[in-house]
């Protein structure tokens, strides 16, 4: 940056600056002084650092971040202030609606610029997994438990019904969403659902895996999106999922299968229900901020939960990647009940782990 | 909240807060910026960010095109293996385009470039780039959530007809239904949609030609105390205006209104050219004076408003 450019601002705030003392220099009518009125001197003095912002800046845009040297990235929050300064001592003065309109986008595009997003895609996914995501289910930690209760309910409720009559299955889940009917003998049930014969890689770790995993995302991002609606929705949903699982579990138990079938389910269903109640706990969150936002605005408190939320839902995601994986493949691929449950334990334990010290700063 | 409306009474008036005597006022917003400075941002129509993302949906759709037929042609797509690893790059192109863009393109996607849109940050301050994965991920859900449970079939009355609809008008067309056009991912992730279209640096018009020094006109205070900044910035916009789109005649309209108010004698012989040049003069005198009026707090809004200075 040449002197010039970085001595423009300056001159503004000297005691001896003409800007502030023009009553002094009467001599010239209507305050033209060498020719030129004050508010063209003004100009003349801080164009050039104008100009060179503007050349800064159409290089970032053309070629990002990247295309600035080490100098210039020092040079361009410079330029920018000195932009900033200008425009508020033009708003306050100068007449000229050109040079106005030019000075508040230059300060504006400068602003973009200086305080647009730095990082790089592979860099927010590294906050993400370290930081952001266990910090933010950190956060959630109230909402979590609520989801967890619900969704606790609806196993006990389910549990509760199918004990009662085993025909009480199909009232909860219809013969038609159902794989598994109540006159299934166990013997079917085992050779069939808990240790079918290992269908091959292909079919399991990828087919499969890829089918759930986009039908599971779907399922939570639509009981996120419901948060919309005061959470009524989120909470429906988290209790019919419970309510399916219990029954399951009691149908299961009263074939005396209770545990090889609890092994089948944990496999996956550690990662997987956990997600579910990661989802129903963000999308309670937002619901709650709707409803109570507090002291701030409503508008505020959502858009700041909302990220948190937001952060939540995207591990969800990914989590649910990893369950389908489990559940595709692993599960198939580990056709013993020991073997199933040992991981569902790894994975439970890794989860809680993670959730608990990933991320947090050391006192 | 930072970013705050203008109130009812500026709406109507230009980014500079003078009036617009040239059509109608873009819609703005203040952003503040870290440095105690609001800057002003135009609020994009929504014609221009339903047509950004149309675009950018095209975009999408020939990459999932591309993704889905290329593989027809160099080979064996029978297997479920090859299928089931398209589908999933279709999966990454669809969710990662909008968040891949808007990271690394500085708050933009190739159809936002293209309509000069930008995503900031509505509080001001940086745009966090979780801000920019949160309105994204929330888009699939706006758009989405009503086809599909539409499409689950009318089972059930309230969830596959009647929310949908309800979800469709309340929530994808969220952006109609308040002034700064914010979609829910707007809402949720804390951000606003601006314009910035980029501005050229005019020549200064109240800065003459060397030769220009010595004979510019004077103009006495009390024949520079009847405008008013409204009247200067409409003077400033017709002499901005390409010398061969003013005629003769509007220039000696304009002229001679202004000489006859301020009691100036003007030849009316003059040529478009001396014309132009009386105009030029006038414009810079009256500019220096107002100015100088504003720089002691005496703001003289039009030739309506109390004097500006003193001298009056």
């Amino acid at each position: 940056m040449s002197a010039s450019s970085l001595a423009a601002p300056g001159e503004a705030a000297r005691p001896d600056a003409p800007w502030l003392h023009g009553e002094a220099k009467r001599e010239a009518p209507n305050g033209v002084q060498d020719g030129a009125i004050r508010s063209a001197r003004f100009r003349k003095g801080r164009e050039e650092s104008w100009r060179r912002l503007e050349t800064l800046l159409a290089k970032l845009d053309k070629k990002g971040l990247k295309a600035l040297s080490a100098p210039e990235t020092i040079e361009l929050p410079r330029l920018y202030q000195i932009a900033v300064s200008s425009l508020s001592l033009a708003r306050a003065i100068i007449l000229d609606r050109r040079l106005l309109a030019y000075l508040e986008n230059l300060c504006f595009r400068g602003y973009l610029a200086v305080y647009g997003p730095r990082e790089t895609l592979a860099e927010v996914s590294v906050a993400f997994a370290t930081r952001g995501f266990p910090a933010a289910v950190r956060s959630l930690k109230i909402y979590i438990l609520a989801a967890f209760l619900v969704y606790a309910a609806g196993i006990l409720a389910g549990w509760l019904q199918v004990g009662r009559d085993i025909n009480h299955f199909h009232r909860v889940l219809p013969p038609s969403q159902s794989q598994i009917q109540v006159s299934d003998s166990p013997q079917e049930l085992l050779a069939n659902e808990i240790f079918p014969p290992f269908p091959g890689f292909e079919r399991t770790f990828v087919v499969f895996a890829n089918f759930l995993f986009r039908h599971n995302a779907q399922v939570a991002f639509l009981s996120f999106a419901l948060s919309l609606a005061l959470g009524v929705p989120t909470v429906l949903i988290a209790f019919y999922n419970g309510e399916v699982l219990g029954a399951l579990l009691s149908l299961h138990a009263q074939k005396g299968l209770l545990l090889p079938y609890a092994a089948w389910l944990s496999i996956h269903s550690v990662t997987e229900i956990l997600a579910f109640v990661l989802a129903d706990a963000a999308g309670l969150s937002i619901a709650h901020k709707i409803l109570f936002p507090g002291r701030e605005s409503r508008l505020k408190a959502l858009s700041r939960q909302g990220r948190e939320a937001g952060v939540v839902m995207l591990g969800v995601v990914l989590m649910l990647f990893i369950a389908a994986f489990l559940e595709g493949g692993a599960r198939q691929l580990f056709n013993h009940t020991g073997a199933r449950i040992a991981v569902a334990l790894l994975t439970g334990s890794l989860w809680l782990a993670y959730f608990r010290y990933a991320g947090k700063e050391r006192p | 909240m930072s970013a705050t409306r203008p109130p009812a009474a500026r709406r109507a008036t230009s980014r500079m807060g003078t009036p617009n005597p040239f059509g109608k006022a873009p819609k703005t917003r203040t952003v503040m910026a870290p440095e105690g400075l609001a800057l002003i941002s135009r609020i994009p129509p929504r014609s221009e960010r339903l047509a950004a993302f149309l675009l950018d949906f095209f975009l999408i759709l020939a990459a999932d095109f591309a993704l889905l037929t290329i593989p027809f042609y160099i080979g064996d797509f029978s297997s479920s293996l090859q299928w089931t690893i398209v589908l999933f790059l279709t999966f990454i192109v669809n969710n990662a385009y909008f968040i891949y863009f808007e990271l690394s393109w500085q708050g933009r996607t190739p159809g936002k470039k293209l309509l000069k849109l930008r995503v900031v940050n509505r509080h001001g301050g940086e745009l966090s780039p979780f801000s920019v994965v949160v309105r994204n991920l929330t888009r699939q859900m706006e758009l989405l959530t009503p086809t599909l449970l539409w499409s689950d079939g009318p089972d059930n009355l309230l969830v596959n007809v009647a929310l949908p609809i309800v979800w469709f008008f309340g929530i994808t067309l969220l952006p109609f239904w308040n002034r700064d056009g914010l979609r829910a991912g707007d809402l949720l992730g804390g951000t606003l949609v601006i314009s910035s279209p980029r501005a050229e640096l005019l020549p200064d018009l109240s800065a003459p030609s060397g030769d220009r020094l010595e004979s510019a006109r004077r103009f006495s205070s009390r024949q520079l105390s009847i405008y008013g900044n409204f009247e200067l910035q409409v003077l400033e916009e017709i002499l901005r205006k390409p010398v061969s789109d003013i005629p003769r005649a509007t220039l000696w309209t304009v002229a001679r209104k202004i000489a006859v108010k301020i009691d100036y004698p003007l030849d009316p012989e003059l040529t478009a050219e001396g014309l132009r040049l009386f105009l030029t003069d006038f414009y810079a005198a009256l500019r220096a004076f107002l100015e100088e009026g504003r720089l002691y707090g005496r703001d003289k809004k039009d030739q309506n408003s109390p004097p500006a200075s003193g001298a009056a």
